[in-house]
């Protein structure tokens, strides 16, 4: 059975709070009480729909916009960061918001190294503007992105002294993963990129620096350049096979099958690399909804901090938010390689775990969460507060220890909620998405 | 009474394990008890990075050579002021405490290390000694952080550990393990009435899968880390042995953590304002003074804790400075430096003796020792690694370890 083929709601699965719940951790983070039930209401269609359409953004993010700039202009690194957790824990578009923090990953490029926050705000806008787009236009983009151009190097990429760094990167993450190119066409490849520069924070093609000559890549020879590059790169099997495994991991399953593999790399090709198709595709799956693929990925340290703050309503500090997650090791816009982080269980030692717990108990113990006024604007009752708390942060599925807990004591005052809240968040199963 | 892991481990060998507060934790997650625990009496290596470019001819000082003399009018050690290492070399007058552990044979001096072709751009040349790599755009990782990586056991302690209030240094990145970055130890602490966390963590789950079960074991190794830190903090009475200073406490905090066997092979902090291009002695000195006090502090605090035998601590810095004072009572930016390496295993003594003034390239000492030639004697015959492995090829070594 096809694992995309489209999942259909019944009796026995129907579209509830804990589907809607998974669909939109998944395509954004934690979702809130208000979140969750209008994708109740909507149906999963209509949802996956909302998710991928071009919708209006909150006044806040057109607040948080109009700082950013200037953040930037003023290489404000740290208040750049900050500026990109505020707009993640304010934002409508939470899909959006998703995949450009997903392509931040793949296309991992850090400012220890292009150290200009400019570069870096400009790269942020451009893996936005193409997220959900065409990702031939997107990787055309990256390529000529100046923070890209910087970081891999493209500015030492001069006719007659290639600087394959960007080529190799390319081939070996960008595209198509070790195994599917061989050195020659690295070498090859670096040539129809050279002159591809950047000037004043620029795309710049300097033609004096360009290679015309003859060059062969993947068997085609022409006067290649890096568009043509890209297309030959994009032609070659193993590119949708690759960012087909990067989909599934992030949307599905950690260490996602085959047939599911083939299937979304079929679906990326016949679209022509459409990526709202393909993650249209994938939201609407039987996959995606498959019981073996809830909460079996470990959140990003991002995706904890913000999906906390989102689902618990939290007025959290962007600064404080930026902070934390760097901590738990993943500081953004310095990814430690250009191979992005690990993820998955290389989130999670000792360490990182301790403070990971110590930021819920430090996000729900004070002024930042009112869970009770939270709790009130849904109309949710004291009685029902803790079970709702738990229907929220864990979808009802509460580990025994916790369920016996919610049996035996009424938790029903502020300091009983906040306490129970903090030991929801910081259970393992929260730990999962 | 301190709960070793050693005596924890014990308990935890029949079928449930009994954390540090009291938490009875199945079975199923007793391998937590063993995967968190380094073998007890692991060797761990404390960096302490001095930010700026120390100048090294004013911390090892060539006291009786006239070249120095001549090129330093206002900032120059005068033979009287130095504390005599050697005949040649004396330590700051600022740097009692180094100069006693020295006497105490715990203190080794590797004198003119650097690099060929030296770079003179304080963040090029920390990403070279931060590499290991003479062209660090070429590095994916830090020569730390490749240790870390390094780690073949199936652990839940973090390989090392960063304790200052700057980001993570290049030398700890990796490409697998996270490496925790925390300005204090309070970020390893769990809040008032967590105690019952550990309890629910480790409930067994009716069907839980390998990931979660995964998560479930670090969680319960983080709450057993945090207990056992809160034990070594409420029984720590190191506080008045260390001098006020923000290195010295930096340096509590990692004895403490080496003291509840935290379980990180790698502490790293740093110190900065080395780069004293005016008025270098109003500066230089108390810099020094906070260097050489805290770290004796640190070494007397190990060797209460019954550790010392453990624990290697060694500085760098990215560059020493020119030889000749600038204008401002300053100095610029200049090449080769010393390396201090502490500890009960060391050797004391200097290795490479004095620099060569009337050899200068470019107005700069000239290294004569290779600082990944350092990096390799730490790899190799204290963490006991491979250090080819580590830094790429082979680097002679030194005799800056005892015989084992």
């Amino acid at each position: 059975m096809n694992p995309l083929a489209p999942f259909i709601h019944s009796a026995a699965t129907p579209w509830n709070r804990r589907l809607a719940a998974h669909l939109l951790r998944r395509a954004g983070f934690a979702p809130s009480e208000s979140e969750i039930r209008t994708a109740v209401a909507a149906g999963l269609e209509e949802t996956v729909r909302s998710l991928l359409a071009d919708g209006e953004e909150s006044d806040r993010v057109h607040e948080l916009d109009a700082l950013a700039a200037p953040l930037a202009e003023r290489d404000d690194i740290d208040g750049l960061r900050a500026w990109w957790f505020g707009r993640m824990r304010h934002t409508r578009r939470s899909l959006l918001a998703r995949m450009t923090l997903f392509w931040h990953n793949h296309f991992a490029t850090s400012n220890v190294k292009v150290r200009d926050a400019r570069l870096m705000f400009q790269q942020i806008r451009v893996l936005e503007q193409h997220a959900l787009g065409s990702f031939r236009n997107m990787m055309r983009a990256v390529a000529r992105d100046p923070a890209m151009i910087v970081w891999l190097d493209g500015q030492q990429n001069i006719n007659g002294r290639p600087n394959e760094n960007f080529a190799r990167e390319l081939f070996e993450l960008f595209a198509l993963g070790v195994g599917n190119y061989t050195e020659r066409d690295i070498k090859e490849a670096a040539r129809a990129f050279t002159g591809w520069h950047q000037k004043n924070r620029r795309f710049q093609y300097v033609d004096t620096y360009h290679d015309h000559h003859e060059k062969t890549v993947f068997g085609r020879s022409g006067n290649l350049d890096g568009d043509d590059v890209i297309d030959l790169t994009m032609a070659q099997p193993a590119c949708a096979r690759w960012i087909a495994v990067k989909l599934a991991q992030e949307f599905i399953a950690p260490a996602p099958d085959e047939a599911l593999i083939a299937a979304i790399a079929l679906k990326l090709t016949e679209s022509k690399f459409d990526i709202s198709a393909t993650l249209e595709a994938i939201f609407l799956s039987r996959a995606m909804f498959d019981a073996a693929n809830f909460r079996v990925r470990i959140k990003s340290p991002v995706e904890f901090v913000v999906g906390i703050a989102r689902s618990l309503e939290l007025k959290a500090p962007s600064r404080g938010m930026a902070d934390a997650a760097g901590q738990m090791g993943q500081r953004l816009l310095e990814p430690p390689s250009v191979k992005g982080w690990d993820g998955h269980r290389a989130w999670l030692n000792s360490a990182t775990m301790l403070i990971r717990l110590n930021a819920a108990a430090r996000a729900v113990g004070g002024d930042l969460y009112a869970p009770q006024a939270m709790l009130d604007r849904y109309g949710i009752s004291a009685a029902n507060a803790a079970e709702s708390l738990g229907d929220l942060t864990l979808d009802g599925e509460l580990p025994p220890p916790l369920a016996d807990r919610l049996r035996e004591s009424p938790m029903r005052d502020d300091a009983a909620l906040r306490e129970w809240t903090r030991l929801l968040i910081s259970s393992p199963e929260y730990q999962m998405a | 009474m301190k709960t070793s892991r050693r005596v924890f481990l014990k308990s935890s060998i029949g079928g449930a394990a009994l954390l540090a507060g009291g938490v009875s934790v199945p079975g199923f997650l007793a391998r937590t008890a063993r995967a968190a625990t380094c073998e007890t009496g692991q060797r761990i290596l404390v960096v302490v990075q001095l930010t700026g470019g120390n100048d090294g001819l004013n911390t090892v000082v060539p006291f009786r050579d006239d070249i120095y003399a001549r090129l330093r009018p206002t900032l120059r050690i005068s033979d009287a002021q130095a504390l005599r290492l050697t005949d040649d070399l004396g330590l700051h007058p600022e740097m009692r405490g180094l100069k006693k552990l020295f006497d105490h044979g715990q203190l080794s001096i590797i004198n003119n290390v650097g690099y060929p072709n030296p770079d003179r751009s304080h963040f090029r040349s920390m990403d070279i000694w931060h590499t290991a790599n003479l062209i660090p755009e070429d590095a994916r990782d830090g020569w730390l952080g490749r240790v870390v990586d390094s780690e073949s056991r199936e652990t839940d302690a973090p390989g090392a550990l960063h304790l200052a209030s700057a980001a993570l240094p290049l030398a700890l990145r990796t490409q697998r393990q996270p490496v925790p970055s925390v300005e204090s130890l309070e970020a390893f602490r769990l809040p008032d009435g967590a105690t019952d966390l550990a309890g629910l963590i480790a409930a067994p789950r009716p069907s839980a899968a390998d990931d979660l079960l995964y998560v479930q074991r670090v969680a319960v190794a983080s709450c057993t880390n945090a207990r056992r830190i809160e034990s070594v903090l409420r029984n720590d009475r190191s506080d008045s042995s260390y001098p006020d200073f923000g290195l010295a406490g930096r340096l509590r905090q990692i004895a403490q953590l080496i003291g509840a066997e935290f379980g990180a092979r790698v502490y790293y902090t740093s110190l900065d304002g080395f780069d004293t291009h005016a008025r270098q002695a109003l500066a230089h000195g108390p810099l020094l003074r906070e260097l050489s006090e805290s770290l004796a502090a640190f070494q007397a605090d190990l060797a209460a804790r019954g550790v010392a035998e453990q624990v290697l601590t060694m500085t760098f810095s990215e560059f020493g400075r020119r030889v000749a004072e600038n204008g401002s009572q300053g100095t610029d930016h200049g090449a080769a430096a010393p390396m201090m390496v502490m500890g009960a295993a060391c050797r004391a003594g200097v290795i490479g003796g004095p620099p060569k003034l009337d050899a200068l390239v470019d107005g700069d000492v000239a290294h004569q020792i290779d600082f990944r030639s350092v990096y390799a004697t730490v790899l190799d015959d204290w963490l006991q690694l491979k250090s080819t492995a580590i830094l790429g090829k082979y680097h002679e070594r030194l005799a800056i370890c005892k015989r084992a």
